[in-house]
């Protein structure tokens, strides 16, 4: 009897610790054990587990496909396929290519490079702006420069991305280039020093003659807030009759950015409300103390590329009524992602959270039976569409800018 | 004793552990221990299993909403790895779209009764197609959008009803227009016309008149982006759903023609002997439909029309029905440039004399079928069929999806079949220029340049 007792207490043992090591995978994430496969496991005719279904497939591919694959590209393939079964555009997963780009988009800085912005040219490669404090600026190279030979090599007829990649290279290294101006036949010579670049995301410019200062912001990154006041700073300089703020085609970025200036026109107000999952909601609020007194009107001008961040900024702002919204309706993104790098080099862009407006708005996008734009986004106090097709269009240009126009003359019907 | 024990215990928890492995994976693999930690970690290649797991943690932990159907993640993953091949032959389908796809093999039609396709290159009846210049941009858009063109239509089926023929494509259905190449190509190339360089040198008439020209393009182009559907979701409006009507407008060479077409079923027999004619579907059950068929007869005609997605196997068995054993050239698979023989086994002795009646629609194992035939003279071709040689197989999902796979070609000789440049020469085939449009943040972020 005690023997028989003993024997069936070590199989209970035995039958737990087997149970133990079966849910561990859960266990150790503090998960209940998955239903699935524990049905799998007293199943007589298994069903293909997930995980299943995705190797076969893997394996299959590889195998048998006619043309050659490369392994990593189908296994990257595989992870994007996964992440967009979400259903949610913005849940991704990107390769270390796009992931690197990503990154250096928030962070706004560059491992190594000579400070300029480039675009392509006949010649090569034309400096569309050449950042002050940038080691090109600090050379003398101006605004305009064309850049035809990298390193005793001519660019001339090379596509711009691999120009690009030829004039970055780490910080400390140095670089020769042969830059024509305009005016000046001769090709000069420059020997620069490549060094850590922070990407200038905030671009100002006073209008005249209208006395109207013209913000443009293409990012919200780690170094907007900053970039904004130094801007603000500047253009304040002359007498402003009002501001315009340029979120057009602004992807968004950072809510902190976006938190960080909005705290130059409110104090201690809220930025928004995030619900997480199971109902777990935070608020953002401005940082007390930071306001900046702007004594004229100001205008945001959006559109539909005018994105999270910036539709966070702009529709804080008119929610406390202290801007008026110009252009065409915004994106609609009102999610919060997270993004986990992964040791590959490549990462996991995950919406954890959606988001209200102070107002409690839902800016959500919604789309009709056919993929196409039906509500969301923020509407503009102001509507002026433009037409993308129209070939004389130039952003920042006012005469031919007519959002630009609209934001100059309500600013100008304002004055007292 | 009790060390004893306590080793079957621990022995029992690694067993746990190792069954667990094989119920989620199906076969036992190492370091199964280290997803997430190896994931975030370490600093090496990620095998993808660990991927998998990985990611699917991560979107279980945090993903806004909680997951409830992670098969549909594995799902998505097999769609994602189909997607990139961007081969036409190799896609894959959801549950409604696999289920016509294998209803269509059987003889069963749904939608309007045709058999579509994402045709691309340079094509006959196209505008800009006599251009020499290889940059010409109609020619680039012909090469990089797709034009939704119907390959078979189905006998006695609403679209034959309505007059419709392959090679007829779409333009717009209820509407919304079906983006193709024609007026991208014609906006790019009067665009191109009016740039500065192409302005040089005319007179002022000539430079103001293209430059209304391009404006004119562009504003059809744009009326037509704001019905756009993709021609993916075209396909589906067309040959899924028994019930509804829908206007389609097609081109035909350098004419449009507007249809309204019902949708219903349409079953044709997989084998159907009119007396002097067979007509032939590589389905399930066609081989021993075949076999009665041609028993006694000392000749045939075997209609291989309209036949553009017959199963492999089925179409081996049909042909050990007609022809002796023996080897029939082979498949090559362009990966490994290795031909594996093509050989029948179990074959009929005494085949009757055939003659095949096909043509372009003749496609994929359909052709294989009748050019093993024809390079043993045991058939004569009547017409001229496609060059679609492609062993194609079909793959089941469990959530009712499949995919098709492109694994080999077809070839009488041992010498490697011909690549097709044209379908492999555009990384995107379907999604190119809605990306363009979608992103106009990326296109206008790219005039403006990269930083340095």
């Amino acid at each position: 009897m005690k023997t028989a007792l003993k024997i069936f207490g070590f199989c209970v043992t035995l039958i737990f610790c087997f149970g133990f090591g079966f849910a561990w995978r859960n266990i150790r994430h503090w998960e209940p054990v998955d239903k699935d496969a524990l049905a799998r496991l007293f199943s007589s005719q298994p069903t293909q587990s997930p995980e299943q279904i995705f190797r076969d497939s893997y394996n299959k591919i590889l195998a048998d496909y006619e043309r050659p694959i490369v392994p990593k590209d189908l296994k990257y393939a595989g992870m994007e396929g996964l992440m967009d079964a979400m259903g949610d555009p913005h849940t991704m997963f990107l390769p270390p290519a796009d992931a690197k780009e990503f990154s250096t988009e928030t962070k706004a800085k560059l491992a190594g490079g000579i400070g300029a912005k480039l675009q392509q040219d006949a010649l090569g490669a034309k400096t569309g702006r050449v950042f002050e404090g940038g080691p090109a600026y600090a050379a003398g190279m101006r605004d305009g420069d064309v850049i035809t030979s990298v390193d005793g090599k001519s660019v001339a007829g090379m596509r711009l991305d691999d120009i690009v990649s030829k004039i970055k290279g780490e910080a400390g290294t140095t670089v020769k280039l042969l830059v024509v101006r305009v005016g000046d036949p001769t090709p000069k010579p420059y020997t620069i020093k490549r060094q850590e670049i922070t990407i200038p995301t905030v671009d100002s410019n006073y209008l005249t003659p209208s006395g109207v200062g013209y913000m443009t912001v293409s990012s919200f990154s780690e170094p907007t807030a900053e970039q904004f006041d130094a801007e603000l700073a500047k253009l304040e300089k002359h007498q402003l009759k009002g501001l315009v703020i340029d979120l057009r085609y602004n992807p968004g970025g950072l809510l902190e950015s976006a938190r960080e200036m909005l705290s130059r026109f409110v104090d201690s107000k809220l930025v928004v409300k995030m619900k997480f999952r199971e109902g777990n909601e935070e608020v953002a609020k401005t940082y007390p103390g930071l306001v900046h007194d702007f004594n004229y009107p100001v205008v945001i001008l959006v559109n539909e590329d005018s994105a999270s961040a910036a539709e966070i900024f702009a529709g804080a702002l008119r929610d406390y009524k202290l801007v008026t919204l110009v252009g065409s309706h915004t994106y609609g993104k009102a999610s919060v992602q997270n993004v986990w790098p992964l040791t590959d080099g490549s990462s996991a862009k995950i919406t954890i959270a959606r988001y209200y407006l102070p107002s409690g708005q839902d800016i959500g996008r919604k789309l009709d039976e056919y993929g196409e734009f039906k509500t969301g986004g923020l509407d503009p106090d102001i509507r002026v569409d433009m037409d993308g097709f129209d070939q004389n269009l130039t952003l920042g240009v006012p005469a031919r800018d007519p959002q630009l126009q609209k934001a100059i003359d309500y600013i100008l019907s304002r004055q007292r | 004793m009790t060390a004893a024990g306590v080793t079957v215990a621990m022995l029992s928890v690694v067993y746990g552990s190792h069954v667990r492995e094989r119920v989620e994976s199906g076969s036992p693999t190492l370091n199964s221990d280290s997803v997430l930690p190896g994931l975030e970690a370490s600093n090496q290649q990620i095998p993808e299993s660990d991927f998998y797991r990985g990611l699917v943690l991560l979107l279980r932990r945090n993903f806004v909403e909680p997951i409830t159907d992670e098969r549909k993640l594995a799902v998505g993953a097999v769609k994602g790895m189909v997607d990139s091949l961007h081969d036409p032959r190799s896609t894959y389908m959801d549950s409604n779209e696999f289920r016509a796809f294998n209803d269509a093999t059987a003889g069963k039609y749904e939608g309007i009764g045709v058999d579509l396709s994402f045709e691309m290159g340079v094509g006959k009846g196209h505008t800009g197609a006599n251009q020499a210049s290889d940059m010409d941009p109609s020619d680039m858009a012909a090469l990089t959008i797709p034009r939704l063109t119907v390959v078979a239509v189905t006998p006695g089926g609403p679209a034959e009803q309505a007059g419709i023929k392959p090679g007829d494509w779409v333009e717009t259905v209820e509407d919304h227009w079906v983006l193709n190449p024609a007026p991208v190509g014609a906006y790019r190339k009067a665009i191109q016309m009016a740039s500065p360089d192409h302005l040089k040198g005319l007179t002022p008439e000539e430079t103001h008149k293209r430059q209304q020209a391009a404006r004119t393009m562009a504003a059809q182009l744009k009326a037509k982006l704001d019905t756009m559907i993709m021609p993916l979701r075209a396909k589906d409006m067309l040959t899924i759903g028994s019930t509804g009507s829908l206007k389609i407008v097609w081109h035909r060479g350098d004419n449009l023609r507007t249809t309204q077409v019902t949708k219903h079923t349409s079953q044709v027999p997989i084998v159907e002997n009119d007396g002097s004619v067979i007509t032939l579907r590589f389905a399930d059950g066609a081989a021993q439909k075949l076999k009665q068929a041609v028993t006694g007869k000392q000749e045939i005609t075997l209609d291989l029309r309209d036949n553009s997605n017959g199963d492999y196997d089925v179409m081996m068995q049909c042909l050990a029905e007609l022809a002796p054993s023996g080897n029939y050239g082979v498949i090559h698979a362009p990966k490994s440039n290795k031909n594996h023989a093509f050989t029948v086994a179990n074959g009929n002795p005494k085949p009757p004399k055939m003659v095949l009646l096909v043509d372009r629609t003749t496609r994929g194992a359909a052709n294989i079928f009748a050019n093993a035939l024809a390079s043993k003279k045991l058939a004569k071709l009547a017409g001229t069929p496609s060059r679609d040689l492609s062993v194609i197989e079909v793959v089941n999902l469990p959530d009712g999806s499949g995919y098709t796979l492109a694994t080999g070609e077809y070839s009488a000789k041992s010498v490697p079949a011909p690549k097709r440049v044209a379908m492999r020469s555009k990384r995107s085939t379907t999604s190119t220029f809605a990306r363009e449009r979608d992103g106009s943040i990326v296109a206008m972020r790219k005039t403006k340049g990269g930083n340095a």
